[in-house]
């Protein structure tokens, strides 16, 4: 059993999972000594219906005192600083954010605020800010895929400043993350496919990554056996609850692992094509997966080796050669994108090239690829990568990303 | 054999470790760090005198050297879990000197003394009656760390304490940090490491096989993978001439540290499965030899449970797990854990036939 010489491990959510884990909330929230939250959410959840079903989840003990429900998808300091005075001016004691990563890290940005009673959410930004508990937060996610509802990190963007913060800190952690497959029904199948593959990426680079440690590698294999299992079904029978619960608990399982191990180039360059060509995150996130894995195949062979199993199932495991098991979990996920991409008539695309946005244009361009590169090279997650990657190892493999072609791994300079 | 009920389906599930578990070389010298995170500056240490005997305070000391943090150390009677009277003492002591957090450096009855006095110290000194309202922990208590000096039960990572009359139990009392470092490790003998072994092992067993939520199996299958690499080289080594009040031989400190650490793990899984007994009827730390008894009832019990089979995994190897029919996994995986304690036991034997020799 591979254990680094120093590690940590900390994931001080409360996690809760079921098919009406909704009805857990006004027990948390009393357990706590709350019984005034905001709600905050945005546009798509509430006209889903999703608040509703939330809202007929509360009794008694509990009286929401304010409905927050306009959150932009990639929320910024100025929607924080209201939600905050809105907070306060309606005398709220806790949060419950229901939504996906842009509600839950705008949730997480309010509770700085209204807990340091601070008017300023830059003063905290960066890692170690925060010294005290944050007011209680509930987190109900309405996709599987960020995790967000489990992790210590909340990104904000600063469009005056023409960036995004970064906040870091355990005491983000939301107190309680309720799981209720009832909040991804609704979920149209593409999404579920682009989500689900962004849960995928962090286990994977949980299990592959520099910082790994045993506990996220155990929750991280937990995580991809639940994918591997539930995920085209649900794609195929969308309304399918037991398998929505699996996918959504994967999601935050691998939230989880990362947040314990961080990620690696997968994530390096997703953030820099959606930074440059603003491609949602799960879809650059499915791309990447097996580039990245081929990239740094080399160096986590035993790694690999061992993720076939969750991957692939024994029966493939079995048969598969010990030398050959490496090479076959990268086509696993590969396969796995292929059958996404037939499941969901082509909407889930498996090429950079082939990214369209609602009007059929096509979102990445090959004349883009060198500024996400240079872009990628800024990205904190590079430094957790197996392998080194330099400005030409980034053009390599977003060069092969965008046509869809293998990885010409004899280009790759092993350090 | 009292009725058990087998979780099968994942319908419903909850998980909290509220704990941060850092492990490794020189993790003590992280906790200055951690604990200004925590905005405490001058944490309360409770020890033993057998960690004082081994000079473990003055190791913790100097990791707080170059920062601005001030100690206060203060030293049990003994061994065992105080009086309430010495309890009482600490209590003063630590709100005559404005301390603000509290770090357990030590096994069992230090960690538990530890929890009591964030109880008194949080929720006032009337937590220390023998009346004491057991329902009054509903907020988060004083920042705690615990640093063990050897596997033990598990405690450092649990949710309970005890005082001399009542018993506690809330998630609050789990402590904020565990810090399991081969550098605080005291000698230990035999009968103590392979006790805890077989203590957590039955944990970590009886939690993959019974429980369908998925952080526990996540959690078991480290907990059984750490002992399976760490208990055949405690037992190849033993510490015969290991003294409980000196520090442990240097090539058992690690194997030590990574039993501490299953203990942490089992703590864990035990917090999240309130009330829950072993499938054999009883908590799985009671009893001579719980890993006998888990057996004897995987053996005979019918039909298998479900995931018996699964358990094939952690104890073994993927390679080895899939090469397995799925039919004949639950009775190889009773047979890969017969094999593991006959192969510890005969260790062992030798071991200890070597040394009289």
């Amino acid at each position: 059993m591979e254990i680094p010489e120093y590690y940590e491990f900390c994931s001080r959510v409360n996690l809760i999972a079921g098919h009406d884990a909704l009805g857990q909330i006004p027990g948390l929230l009393s357990s706590m000594g709350a019984k005034q939250p905001m709600l905050i959410t945005d546009p798509g959840v509430s006209q889903a219906g999703l608040v509703d079903i939330l809202m007929q989840s509360l009794d008694r003990r509990i009286t929401v005192r304010s409905v927050a429900d306009e959150v932009p998808p990639d929320s910024d300091l100025t929607t924080v600083h209201a939600l905050a005075r809105q907070y306060q001016d309606t005398a709220c004691d806790a949060i419950i954010a229901i939504g996906g990563g842009s509600v839950l890290d705008t949730a997480k940005g309010v509770n700085i605020l209204v807990s340091e009673l601070a008017d300023n959410l830059t003063a905290f930004s960066g890692a170690g800010a925060l010294k005290h508990r944050l007011k209680p937060l509930i987190a109900v996610p309405t996709t599987a895929g960020t995790g967000s509802e489990v992790t210590q990190v909340a990104v904000i963007a600063d469009p005056d400043h023409g960036r995004k913060l970064l906040f870091t800190s355990h005491f983000l952690i939301p107190d309680a993350a309720v799981i209720d497959p009832r909040m991804t029904l609704t979920l149209p199948p593409h999404i579920t496919a682009a989500t689900a593959m962004d849960a995928l990426s962090h286990a994977v680079e949980a299990v592959i990554c520099l910082a790994r440690n045993p506990l996220s590698t155990a929750l991280a294999h937990e995580a991809i056996d639940r994918i591997r299992c539930h995920l085209l079904p649900v794609v195929n029978q969308p309304e399918a609850p037991a398998g929505r619960l699996a996918l959504a608990t994967a999601a935050a399982l691998a939230g989880m692992a990362f947040s314990n191990a961080m990620v690696g180039m997968v994530h390096t360059l997703g953030h820099s094509v959606g930074s440059v060509c603003h491609v949602p995150h799960g879809a650059c996130m499915a791309i990447l997966l097996p580039y990245g894995m081929a990239y740094n195949c080399h160096k986590i062979r035993t790694q690999l080796s061992d993720l076939l199993l969750p991957l692939a199932g024994e029966e493939i495991y079995a048969r598969t050669a010990p030398k050959d098991r490496p090479q076959k979990a990268i086509d696993q996920v590969q396969h796995m994108n292929l059958a996404l991409h037939h499941a969901t008539a082509g909407v889930h695309a498996i090429r950079f090239k082939d990214i369209t946005d609602r009007n059929g244009r096509p979102m990445v361009s090959r004349h883009q690829l060198p500024e996400i590169a240079r872009t990628a090279l800024g990205d904190g997650s590079i430094f957790y990568n197996p392998e080194d990657l330099d400005y030409e190892d980034c053009l390599m493999v977003l060069e092969a990303a965008f046509q869809g072609a293998p990885l010409d791994r004899s280009r790759i300079r092993k350090g | 054999l009292p009725d058990f009920e087998e979780h099968t389906m994942t319908d419903f599930f909850c998980f909290t470790c509220r704990c941060n578990i850092a492990f490794g070389t020189g993790a003590l010298y992280h906790l200055p760090f951690d604990l200004s995170g925590m905005n405490v500056c001058k944490p309360f240490v409770i020890t033993g005198p057998r960690a004082v005997d081994a000079g473990l305070h003055l190791d913790l000391a100097s990791a707080f050297r170059e920062t601005d943090t001030a100690l206060g150390i203060a030293t049990l009677t003994d061994d065992l879990f105080p009086e309430i009277r010495e309890i009482e003492t600490l209590y003063q002591l630590f709100v005559d000197k404005g301390h603000d957090g509290i770090l357990a450096l030590g096994e069992g009855p230090v960690v538990q003394a530890a929890k009591v006095l964030n109880l008194a110290v949080c929720l006032g000194p009337e937590m220390l009656r023998p009346d004491a309202d057991s329902q009054k922990i509903n907020a988060p208590l004083m920042p705690m760390a615990v640093i063990p000096t050897g596997p033990s039960d598990g405690r450092e990572t649990d949710i309970t304490t005890v005082s001399s009359s009542q018993r506690f139990i809330s998630e609050f009392l789990m402590p904020d940090r565990v810090v399991i470092t081969t550098d605080t490790m005291l000698g230990a003998p035999e009968n103590l490491v392979l006790t805890a072994g077989w203590s957590c092992l039955a944990v970590f067993c009886n939690a993959f096989v019974f429980s369908a939520n998925p952080l526990i199996s996540a959690f078991a299958a480290t907990g059984i993978r750490l002992l399976t690499d760490t208990l055949p080289v405690l037992v190849k080594h033993p510490g015969h001439d290991e003294l409980r009040c000196q520090k442990a031989q240097k090539k058992r400190r690690l194997p030590l540290a990574r039993l501490t650490h299953a203990a942490a793990l089992a703590g864990v899984i035990r917090a999240n499965s309130p009330g829950q007994k072993t499938a054999h009827g009883a908590d799985a730390e009671s009893g001579p030899n719980p890993i006998q008894a888990l057996i004897h009832h995987l053996e005979t019990g019918i039909p298998a449970p479900s995931r018996l089979g699964d358990l094939l995994l952690p104890l073994t190897d993927p390679a080895r797990y899939t090469a397995v029919p799925g039919p004949r996994r639950p009775e190889a995986a009773i047979q890969a854990l017969q094999q593991l304690v006959k192969d510890l036991s005969c260790t062992m034997r030798q071991e200890d036939a070597h040394g009289n020799t």
